[in-house]
């Protein structure tokens, strides 16, 4: 049995903070170090987990994969989506260039349960309709300013859509008395908090609250009167377009293509995803247009 | 770094089926699934909903926990007396605040001395400060409410100063995963490092303690059985004394597993006592807003901690309509990217504005003491075994009325104190909460001062067998409205420390 622990040895490059930048791998197999000969537990599966984390790389035009469901022209086209979402400026790349598309199949994928994986696919198709009404092209054969066109339209639909959503949802809690939820409630499908503070909390938790009641989806919301939500059942599913563009975001904001893009912070240049800070500095001047520093996953 | 993790943090459909429990509440995530315990191979009776989080690895939840880092005061050391509610602590704020004071210079607690008798000061590294709307909240709040409601420094155990072969917080946010710098205070970081120092040390995982060994005729404990979780072999274990930290309620299943020859109900269960009275602390209630003015503000470095609102209700004179109070964790921030999900919009403009930092906006969540009674219960479910053939618990709890009471103040109370610091559009939000989320089991084993009332005495030696001691959280007699962890850390290093004197003296 060992009894003598290692200390990480690069730890003392760490005190300085100018030299503590760390990768994220380093990190993580100095915590494998110093758990090493102690407890293998945590510390070499954490380990193994990133490495099974596969770096997304911007695909090749035409090198599309298949995932899950999603044909190799599907993810192609869930790229193009993302790409109009958030297309190249002169200040950065757009989602394409970071893989934007088969992160939101794998997404959809692995964390999506059935129904709402329908919604989602549905929505390709809806997208599609869409343009070659609009433009008498795919969405694929369409030009970028036809996509916009079509994309805007249906960003409008869904803005209405999930409003009237928000609303029917926040009278469902009105009527069910969930502000005092109390003991003995039932461990399954539990409502979700409303309010910006529960969008702060989790990014997805709007789409996975509304998940678990996929059950009886798009129930006809009879006889509660409630005409400000426009009739909508309070379990109804996002819409589609709210998927899409949630994954985009996501997908986008937390990739290595925008976490390496350059900013400033106080006058020095920096990257938007600084891995170790070293300090934190409470109250700086922020000039309007800087791109902000993005938080750990 | 957020790309390498596949889904980017979050959970997968398997995930959620492999953990039934674990996916009720945020613990269920990719990042560090591999230091949750499973709920499949560990499962447990809900009599009512329970909703119970737990590591079984080296370290246990000393990696995961959250930091927060207060003392009680004789405010709370007090109030079961004073109220005739559960059973008098048999100890005092005087007798623990030098073991608190050891504690926290140990472990490398970062906060401010602000002189509140609710709140006990202690020995500190510097704080890490609040940002500038903070202060500037701190300040109205401070002057309208005449100084009853303060924004303090959160009191965390990440340290700010250098310690023994461990380095200052690196402002990552990256706690969960185990700090390679020692940047907080964890077994693996603190106390195995110096447990190793001493060459006296053996650690054995994958351990389970299935009970504890009585010798009825002595009436002390000859040591403990241990069941090897990876082979299943079976070891005693001999040993003058026995510490029992499993955590609060693994502390007490085990208890009623041992010395049942003697006592049917377990090692401890002659009170009657043994397995009622569990606590947590109820929560997810609070408000937040939007705060202009700071639009040309940031802040560089990802901070562990935010502020905190020390108890102020049921304090000097306010008096409310039920006992006890509630403090608040929370923090000022700018909106990042995520806000632009629910906004209208697409394409380069949409793009450019959801890269920038969005408004201010700063909230706070109060966490409620639940008071101790008895008909909250963990028992032995003798129908059910887990995968190593243990009979599983049941736990049986439920907060009351006057918890619900106090949570009629805990969103409107933040609410106010928003509108004092000038803040627009403020929504108060109300979770669901179920006994357990808040991670702060306590009770099941409570220190009292007789027999009669209680299974522990004062040094935390449970009463039938003075040479078993229960430090965590099972021991605490209520459970104030402060993170409890630091309470555990400073009663551990006391007992101890009575244990090793008694040792010397022979008197054990």
């Amino acid at each position: 049995m060992p009894n003598e622990i290692e200390r990480p040895a690069a730890s003392a490059a760490a005190s300085t903070p100018a030299a503590a930048v760390l990768s994220r791998r380093e990190a993580i197999q100095r915590v494998g170090a110093m758990l090493g000969g102690v407890a293998l537990i945590g510390g070499s599966s954490l380990l193994a987990a990133c490495e099974r984390g596969e770096r997304p790389a911007a695909v090749a035009d035409g090198n599309y994969q298949p995932v899950g469901a999603f044909s190799a022209a599907d993810v192609a086209m869930l790229d193009e989506v993302a790409d109009t979402i958030l297309p190249t400026t002169a200040k950065s790349p757009g989602a394409k260039a970071a893989a934007t598309g088969p992160f939101m199949a794998l997404m959809v994928t692995d964390t999506y349960h059935a129904p709402k994986q329908q919604v989602f696919r549905d929505g390709l198709r809806k997208i599609d309709d869409a343009t070659r009404k609009a433009a008498n092209v795919s969405f694929m054969e369409a030009t970028p300013a036809q996509r916009l066109a079509v994309l805007t339209a249906i960003d409008r639909e869904q803005k209405d859509y999930m409003d009237a959503l928000g609303k029917a949802q926040l009278a469902a809690a009105k009527r069910s008395g969930q502000t005092e939820t109390g003991p003995g409630a039932p461990p399954e499908g539990t409502s979700q908090t409303q309010g910006p503070a529960a969008a702060a909390a989790g990014k997805k938790a709007q789409g996975d609250s509304a998940d678990q009641h996929l059950a009886d989806q798009r129930q006809e919301n009879a006889g509660t009167g409630d005409v400000a939500s426009g009739a909508m059942a309070s379990d109804a599913p996002p819409h589609y377009f709210r998927m899409m563009k949630e994954l985009a975001l996501l997908g986008y904001f937390t990739s290595e293509v925008v976490g390496k893009l350059p900013t400033t912070i106080s006058g020095h240049q920096t990257q938007r995803y600084v891995d170790t800070p070293g300090r934190f500095d409470p109250c700086l001047p922020y000039v309007k247009g800087t791109p902000a520093l993005l938080p750990h996953a | 770094f957020p790309w390498q993790y596949p889904h980017r943090g979050g959970r997968t459909v398997a995930m959620e089926d492999a953990y039934p429990v674990l996916k009720r509440d945020y613990p269920l995530n990719e990042k560090n699934l591999d230091w949750w315990a499973s709920d499949k191979d560990s499962p447990y009776t809900e009599v009512k909903r329970f909703d119970w989080y737990r590591g079984y690895h080296v370290g246990g939840r000393s990696l995961m926990w959250g930091r927060q880092s207060y003392r009680h005061g004789d405010l709370d050391f007090e109030a079961n007396a004073k109220q005739g509610v559960g059973t008098d602590w048999p100890i005092r704020y005087a007798e623990i605040d030098p073991w608190y004071s050891y504690v926290e210079r140990y472990a490398g607690i970062a906060g401010s001395r602000d002189g509140l008798a609710q709140l006990p000061d202690g020995q500190f590294q510097p704080p890490i400060p609040l940002n500038c709307v903070e202060v500037a909240a701190a300040e109205k709040v401070r002057t309208k409410f005449g100084g009853a409601r303060r924004i303090l420094h959160s009191r965390t155990a990440n340290a700010t100063l250098k310690l023994p072969n461990r380095y200052p917080c690196q402002y990552r946010d990256a706690c969960w995963l185990g700090c390679p710098y020692g940047g907080y205070f964890s077994t693996q970081a603190s106390t195995l490092p110096a447990a190793a120092a001493t060459k006296r040390l053996t650690l054995k995982p994958f351990a389970i303690a299935t009970e504890v060994l009585f010798d009825k005729d002595r009436k002390r404990a000859t040591g403990v059985r241990v069941l090897d979780a990876v082979s299943n072999q079976t070891t005693d274990y001999k040993a003058k004394i026995v510490f029992v930290c499993a955590s609060t309620i693994n502390s007490t299943w085990l208890l009623l597993r041992s010395a049942t020859d003697v006592w049917p109900g377990g090692l401890g269960s002659s009170s009657g006592e043994l397995g009622h009275n569990l606590m947590d602390h109820h929560f997810r209630i609070g408000a937040s807003g939007r705060i202009e003015g700071f639009d040309d503000k940031t802040s560089y470095g990802r901070r562990p901690c935010g502020f905190y609102i020390p108890r102020f209700r049921n304090v000097g004179n306010d008096k409310r309509d039920y006992l006890r109070g509630f403090g608040y964790q929370g923090s000022a921030s700018r909106d990042g990217w995520s806000r632009a999900v629910a906004e209208l919009g697409i394409g380069g403009d949409f793009k450019d504005m959801a890269s920038e930092p969005g408004a201010w906006r700063m909230g706070g969540t109060a966490f409620g003491e639940m008071l101790p009674d008895h008909r909250n219960t963990v028992t032995l479910d003798k129908t059910k075994t887990d995968k190593w053939g243990l009979p599983v618990v049941a736990i049986d709890c439920q907060i009351r009325e006057n918890e619900l009471r106090m949570r009629k103040d805990m969103g409107p109370d933040m609410a106010e104190m928003l509108e004092a610091a000038g803040a627009k559009d403020i929504e108060v939000h109300n979770g669901d909460y179920a006994p357990g989320m808040g991670i702060h089991e306590m009770g099941t084993a409570r220190m009292g001062t007789s027999p009669k009332n209680s299974v522990l005495n004062k040094h935390n030696q449970v009463w039938d067998a003075p040479n078993v001691f229960v430090t965590d959280g099972a021991c605490m007699a209520s459970a104030a409205c402060v993170n409890p962890s630091l309470t555990y850390m400073a009663l551990t290093a006391r007992a101890a420390d009575f244990a090793v004197n008694a040792l010397k003296t022979r008197t054990l």
